[in-house]
């Protein structure tokens, strides 16, 4: 009788990833056998098959990573071509439509990964989902140095709150950034960016409009990035200040100057705040951002969940891909 | 504030200092930039994780304090490097080097279909985990022979290959299907060719080229080293500091399936239908020059391009002393290439 190879580990990513399959080749070594199932990748098939008749073996895993999870891409999108009956009343509405189609999916979705079980879970699915908001009221809570800041939509609250902030400031989505394609040929990518309102641009803004998040404009002497893993920070100095182009959002990569990296360590209670809020939020993984102010502060930013520790793996080497296949395999596959 | 006078120096993780014989080197890994600076600034900046740049002036008697301020102000206006008042916010970057993989790459010279099994080749570097393949056809072979060959890679764990193949008269047109069909393949070169340039793919979108060489690449093909063709990164310079970077995890078999560190080495380790890859990567005669890194051996070891060089030359031993077979045209005791 041959015996099926015992899959322990289950890896949840998308295709192209090298960040991925460099902690796979870790995980290899290790003898970890795993499966990796690409969210991206002709899903639906691989889900269907694995929820109606699970293969034996498969329901518990010894740890599940939430690598990436793809949401609905702009290509999956019904254009309502092959519609029959009512195609005008349907083709005027396609984004709500659509978005329909994004609300039944994500709870199938919330189900289906919900569903695997293991005891050892990085990056669990459920935190995924963060509230900025929230995570910045924490943050203070915690008694970390946050920036001030304000969600309005009234340009006189706004204008009370700059005259409060003689360094300026700024303004920045209140979720994620905003990412899209131009029409062809030419194909543009289209972003929003982090951007300073100065008092001109608050005198142009109409009496109301729609929530807004503004914050105070900090004075950077560099960023910090911390890859936090279990317990332990892995951090960075971004020094983009010097160069105009970056000095709000560093991800408008300059490539022929590019930001110099350093590593970098929090002091003692700076790693205990981060440990502290990580624990709340229930991740076990993610990167802060963090700002160095020139007059010494250490100001908190963000976490995201689901953040790429290859950036900062490789310039600080820190060998962050074999620590993650380690706390995957939990060290005991040899 | 502290005063100045526990201010420090660091470099910006992607700059390393090296000293050479004559002359030392700031490699910028990042900009791709290498600066020559005298080996005694190398001397400083290996002090300055641990030392305050005024307790450095001391260790040198303050007979340099001008020069050390001088060149430390150039670098940090150059954005090699900055000064900092916080030096315990900014430890040093551990410079070990691992990989999860016993086999990096693999070179295999074919010349003919039957010298030996390539298809059993590429199943036993598969399951080593290898990255990356290079294939040197050395006789011409049609590209629907070589999509054969390189069948057993489709759903393998190798993430690039490279092509070098003696010109068999076929348009690039060919070779562009093929890269279509395994998106592993990154480079291409016709050898032996009558025809020199780049031909680029009608596809809009393609990044591939096809490269046309008159060179021919025979048995044994060495590789010369030269200035432009130094690469770095940082886990090159991290695994040239433990390892010899042109040989380390990389196996070749030559034209008759002969197992060899490199194709133009002496040294046989058996032929790849009597003895399994595996059990040659994991042996100690085989893994022996993997471990004699530039530092290790004469010459190299006082030139300040050593961390940054892939010479894949075979290694002797003399009275205990190592040398390159293949020795370069750089003389690091006068600094200048001959």
């Amino acid at each position: 009788m041959s015996a099926a190879i015992p899959v322990r580990h289950l890896v949840f990513s998308t295709a192209y990833d090298p960040s991925t399959d460099h902690v796979l080749d870790w995980m290899a070594s290790m003898g970890g056998q795993f499966l990796r199932l690409n969210t991206n990748n002709q899903y639906i098939e691989k889900e269907d098959a694995l929820i109606s008749a699970p293969a034996p073996g498969m329901e518990k895993f010894r740890s599940i990573w939430f690598r990436k999870i793809c949401g609905l891409a702009r290509q999956d999108w019904i254009l309502g071509d092959s519609l029959r009956e009512d195609r005008k009343a349907f083709r005027e509405n396609l984004d709500f439509f659509n978005q329909y189609i994004e609300r039944e999916r994500k709870t199938f979705y919330d189900y289906f990964y919900r569903s695997f079980q293991s005891e050892r879970i990085l990056s669990p699915y459920e935190p995924i989902q963060l509230n900025k908001l929230d995570v910045l009221r924490l943050a203070a809570a915690t008694g970390m140095d946050t920036p001030k800041t304000l969600v309005t939509r009234k340009k006189d609250v706004l204008e009370r709150f700059r005259a409060e902030i003689p360094q300026g400031v700024i303004n920045k989505s209140i979720a994620e950034h905003l990412f899209f394609e131009g029409p062809p040929p030419e194909k543009n990518m289209y972003s929003n960016y982090t951007e300073e309102i100065t008092d001109e641009i608050i005198r142009e803004m109409p009496d109301t409009f729609d929530f807004s998040l503004f914050q105070e404009k900090l004075d950077k002497a560099f960023e910090a990035r911390v890859f936090y893993l279990d317990g332990a920070c892995y951090s960075m100095a971004i020094f983009s200040q010097d160069n105009t182009r970056t000095s709000l959002d560093f991800r408008r990569y300059d490539k022929k100057n590019p930001n110099r990296l350093a590593n970098f360590r929090l002091d003692e209670r700076q790693e205990a705040q981060v440990h502290s809020l990580m624990q709340q939020l229930g991740l076990n993984t993610g990167s802060l951002d963090l700002v160095r102010t020139r007059d010494g502060r250490m100001v908190f930013l963000e976490v995201n969940p689901a953040g790429q520790f290859g950036m900062v793996s490789q310039p600080c080497n820190y060998h962050l891909e074999k620590r993650i296949a380690s706390f995957l395999t939990a060290g005991n596959e040899r | 504030m502290r005063s100045d006078l526990q201010l420090h120096f660091r470099l910006y993780n992607a700059c390393f200092p090296v000293k050479g014989a004559e002359m030392g080197l700031i490699c910028d890994v990042q900009r791709k930039e290498a600066f020559h600076i005298p080996n005694l600034l190398v001397e400083v900046l290996e002090k300055a994780y641990d030392h305050s740049v005024e307790s450095i002036k001391g260790q040198f008697h303050h007979q340099y304090d001008e020069g050390i301020d001088a060149y430390l102000g150039e670098l940090a206006k150059l954005g090699i490097g900055f000064f900092t008042s916080q030096p315990e916010a900014f430890p040093a970057m551990d410079l070990t080097w691992e990989s999860p993989l016993e086999v990096y790459s693999a070179i295999l010279e074919i010349e003919s279909a039957g010298n030996y099994d390539v298809a059993d080749v590429l199943r036993q570097l598969d399951r080593l985990g290898c990255a990356g393949l290079q294939l040197r056809f050395l006789r011409p072979f049609s590209t629907r022979e070589i999509g054969d060959l390189l069948a057993p890679t489709k759903n393998s764990r190798l993430k690039f290959i490279e092509l070098y193949i003696a010109d068999n008269g076929e348009a690039a047109e060919n070779l562009f299907r093929l890269a279509e069909g395994n998106r592993r393949i990154v480079s291409l070169v016709v050898h032996s060719s009558k025809m020199a340039g780049l031909v680029a793919s009608e596809k809009p979108g393609e990044p591939l080229q096809v490269v046309f060489t008159d060179q021919v690449v025979g048995r044994g093909q060495p590789d010369v080293v030269r200035p432009e063709d130094f690469v770095a990164s940082i886990s090159i310079i991290t695994e040239a500091m433990q390892f010899n970077i042109g040989l380390n995890r990389k196996i070749s078999v030559d034209a008759d399936g002969f197992i060899r560190n490199y194709v133009s080495h002496e040294t046989g380790f058996g032929h790849v239908s009597g003895v399994k890859i595996q059990d040659v990567a994991r042996s100690a005669g085989f893994q022996e020059k993997w471990l004699l890194h530039n530092d290790r051996i004469e010459k190299c070891r006082d030139c300040q391009y050593r961390y940054l060089c892939l010479s894949n030359s075979d290694i002797v031993e003399e009275d205990g002393k190592y040398y390159k077979k293949d020795t370069c045209r750089f003389d690091p005791y006068a600094n200048i290439w001959r």
